[in-house]
């Protein structure tokens, strides 16, 4: 009768399994891994998703103020009012 | 207090934790400054010829919380026709953090209604409040994009879809909230 296998045998097998890839394989997969993920990370788009998302009041306030300083500059008191009529009176 | 800087400085984590006292904390905190704050300021300001309707409060607190629970049905209703699969106590328990924005409206607006005559044609106060309202308002639309990606787990020309829709209704409930007598709407 044959002798049944020990499961942990047979995964210590398959560590000198000569079809899985080599030492040399896998560290070029890890770069290619970590070099297109760094890539993807560093991507405008997700930058800029990312500064607002974090912090959110940081970019909300930041472009009220530019809008603020051009606009009260071309319109004075006049555009001011008017958002203090809508939003605080 | 940890939850609380982080629904201040980082939203999506704070949607993920899904610390519901928190949110709620924040919603009680506007309610009140909007229904209990606010008259208190305009008739100590004012030199005797104010009455606190006690009635009135209770009625625009009563309102505020139902304007919660039913802004939280309406985005729970509207992501699940989208095809979302979030329950509706998530939605109930994590919107109440995106009310900072709210919060700190409904501060400015009880002094600016109040104190209207300073800052009207004042170009330093104009700009200030500008600056804050508009700011307020960009703050609030980040944080609902996020709410939907997060919450509501729609994407693309769904998260779009959802957000007019929601859109519409936020619109409307606000009137109907700045004609029961609160000034900042409670969303």
């Amino acid at each position: 009768m044959k002798k049944r296998k020990d499961p942990f045998e047979g995964v210590f097998d398959s560590l000198h399994d000569k079809t899985q890839p080599t030492t040399e394989q896998k560290e070029k997969m890890l770069n290619y891994v970590l070099t297109e993920g760094i890539k993807q990370n560093n991507s405008l788009w997700v930058k800029a998703g990312r500064w607002i998302t974090v912090y959110p009041w940081r970019f909300a306030f930041s472009a009220a103020a530019a809008q603020a300083v051009v606009c009260t500059a071309l319109f004075g008191t006049g555009y001011t009012n008017l958002f203090l009529s809508l939003f605080g009176g | 207090m940890k939850s609380f800087f982080q629904a201040l400085n980082k939203p999506i984590e704070a949607f993920r934790s899904e610390n519901k006292w928190a949110a709620w904390g924040l919603v009680a905190i506007t309610i009140l400054i909007n229904t209990v704050f606010e008259p208190l300021l305009r008739a100590f300001s004012q030199t005797g010829n104010y009455e606190i309707k006690v009635f009135h409060m209770l009625i625009t607190t009563a309102s505020g919380i139902c304007t919660y629970i039913t802004i939280s049905v309406l985005f729970w209703f509207t992501a699940k026709c989208l095809g979302s699969k979030t329950n509706i106590s998530t939605f109930i328990a994590t919107w109440g953090l995106t009310y900072f924005p709210t919060l700190l409206c409904s501060l400015i607006v009880a002094f600016t209604e109040v104190y209207f005559y300073v800052f009207w044609n004042s170009i330093i106060w104009g700009m200030v409040f500008n600056i804050l309202f508009v700011g307020i308002l960009l703050w609030k639309v980040i944080l609902y994009v996020i709410y939907l990606r997060e919450i509501a787990e729609l994407r693309g020309g769904r998260m779009i879809s959802a957000f007019i829709i929601i859109g519409i209704f936020i619109i409307l409930l606000a009137m109907a909230n700045g004609y029961i007598g609160l000034k900042t709407p409670i969303l």
